[in-house]
């Protein structure tokens, strides 16, 4: 790794953490407030690490939809190349997934150890262990960043490019988030599908990766010609 | 990097249906200052777009010492780009800006630009979305100033600055050029004010070069007649003239065109004031006709 590449995700990553610092406190009052005014089992038995991980993955898709407008003009004013960019944003979103999985972590434990709180990593699901869904909350989240990036980009090139990169990232998003309900919970916006997957995990890993490689592929040759807007 | 050429070679820029540039060449050497001027919509900014590579051209080039800096590694950051941003919602200060510009350009000079930002008065802790318009404009003037980068292009950076800093940034665009020799590019509507910092002048007009020339040979393009009325429309009959002001009995024609010696004396015979014109003036009258402007 180059140095403006490590400079750049450093310094890229520090500005996303700023904002889960809002992110992170406001939906740790939300889960606070929830689990004691609504009475109800199964939102009560529900750690915060199981109620964070939807959101979470909003988040990263709004920090990836923030992206190019907050950083694209800033890093080219400093002698970036895109392809630099490109390569320290995907190295951003990795390093903020795996943080703000081991925060959301941290925060769950932290309130899971009190007696009004849940405790377990999943909300419902008790066929798949607590290592699958944070392998599928690590993946999906990451994707969905890619995903929101995609959408920045287009929207950066012309209002036609955003409303086709809102589709592509649809259905990125969509694959990964079936990929992965399924292997965790076997269903699909509430369709059961339990007969007909496989369940096999190494497979749903191969091919979050491989959606992972073609969104890379497909941020590579979108970022190529992109204009810095001035004014 | 120290004698630095850059060279546009028949650049044109298609923004969506728009032809916003039509085959640009211009060359540019180090220790120079350029000034580009234009009228509102004339290019400017796309153009000196294309050299930051914040944008590509259509078609043709745009070379820094032979090499295309569209995506170089090694060339994009010694291509400092500064001009007018909007800081509203910019919570870091002066201070947190130049140690960034320090880490990612490594001639920056950080002691250099302190001491810019103390000779324009500006606080450099303070957040800048707390500073007035002129001030983060000044900062902006400082980060290109003190980048030492051999092509450093300011575009209407002085937009909200009050005259006293003007002042001080047209010194310190003289100083900054002496202690470390590049391109230097100014792109500005306060013609009258810069005049004096240019080597060379670029007229870009509707999308092309109307000229790029040195400073004094442009002002030798045409001369200003001065006298009484008949005198001086007398003598200004069969010449080229872009203007003429009245002034009581007092007429004042701008002339395009070369004075020769015979006429020289000719116009002191007859005791008329003949004065070199101003950039601003020759600026105005070349650039309006093609608009239909009078």
């Amino acid at each position: 790794m180059n140095n403006k590449l490590k400079l750049a995700t450093m310094d890229f990553s520090k500005e996303i953490a700023k904002w889960t610092m809002w992110y992170l406190p406001i939906m740790a009052v939300i889960y606070i407030l929830v689990s004691l005014f609504v009475n109800e089992a199964e939102v009560n038995e529900m750690s915060f690490y199981a109620m964070a991980a939807s959101a979470n993955r909003i988040f990263m898709l709004v920090a990836g939809i923030m992206a190019v407008f907050v950083f694209l003009e800033l890093a080219i004013s400093l002698g970036l190349t895109r392809k630099t960019f490109l390569n320290a944003m995907i190295l951003t979103g990795g390093v903020v997934t795996v943080g703000l999985a081991v925060v959301t972590w941290v925060f769950s434990l932290v309130l899971g150890m009190m007696p009004w709180f849940g405790d377990g990593i999943a909300a419902f699901d008790t066929t798949a262990g607590p290592l699958v869904h944070i392998i599928g909350h690590l993946l999906t989240a990451y994707v969905f960043f890619l995903a929101g990036f995609i959408i920045s980009i287009g929207f950066y090139r012309g209002f036609l490019g955003g409303m086709i990169a809102i589709v592509l990232s649809l259905g990125i998003t969509a694959a990964i988030d079936s990929m992965w309900t399924f292997q965790t919970a076997g269903t699909f916006f509430n369709m059961e599908l339990a007969g007909y997957g496989s369940g096999n995990l190494l497979l749903t890993i191969i091919f979050s990766l491989l959606l992972i490689l073609f969104t890379i592929a497909l941020l590579q040759s979108l970022i190529r010609s992109v204009p810095v807007k001035v004014k | 990097m120290a004698n630095s050429v850059l060279e546009v070679k028949n650049a044109s820029l298609d923004i969506k249906k728009d032809r916003v540039l039509e085959d640009i060449t211009l060359k540019m050497e180090a220790g120079r200052v350029y000034g580009l001027l234009g009228r509102n919509g004339a290019g400017k900014t796309s153009l000196l777009s294309l050299i930051a590579s914040f944008r590509k051209p259509t078609r043709g080039v745009v070379t820094i010492d032979g090499q295309d800096p569209y995506e170089n590694a090694e060339l994009m950051p010694k291509v400092d780009f500064l001009y007018e941003v909007d800081y509203s919602e910019e919570y870091r200060t002066p201070e947190d800006f130049c140690r960034m510009t320090q880490r990612y350009k490594q001639d920056f000079d950080t002691d250099y630009a302190y001491a810019l930002l103390d000779g324009f008065r500006i606080d450099r802790r303070k957040a800048l979305n707390r500073m007035s318009k002129g001030q983060q404009a000044a900062v902006n003037a400082v980060l290109g100033l003190a980048s030492n980068s051999p092509v450093t292009i300011f575009d209407e950076v002085t937009n909200g600055m009050d005259a006293p800093s003007r002042e001080y940034f047209y010194q310190k665009v003289i100083e900054a050029n002496a202690r470390s020799p590049r391109i230097m590019i100014l792109s500005t509507h306060i013609v009258s004010e810069m005049e004096y910092l240019f080597d060379e002048v670029i007229i870009i007009h509707q999308g092309r070069v109307m000229l790029q020339e040195p400073l004094d040979i442009f002002l030798e393009r045409g001369f200003r007649v001065t006298g009484p009325k008949e005198k001086v429309a007398h003598f200004t009959r069969g010449m080229d003239v872009l203007a003429t002001e009245y002034l009581g009995p007092t007429q004042s024609d701008m002339v395009l065109g070369h004075l020769e010696e015979l006429q020289r004396q000719e116009a002191q015979s007859r005791y008329l004031n003949i004065a070199p014109l101003k950039l601003q003036e020759l600026f105005i009258r070349m650039t309006e006709d093609r608009e239909g402007v009078q």
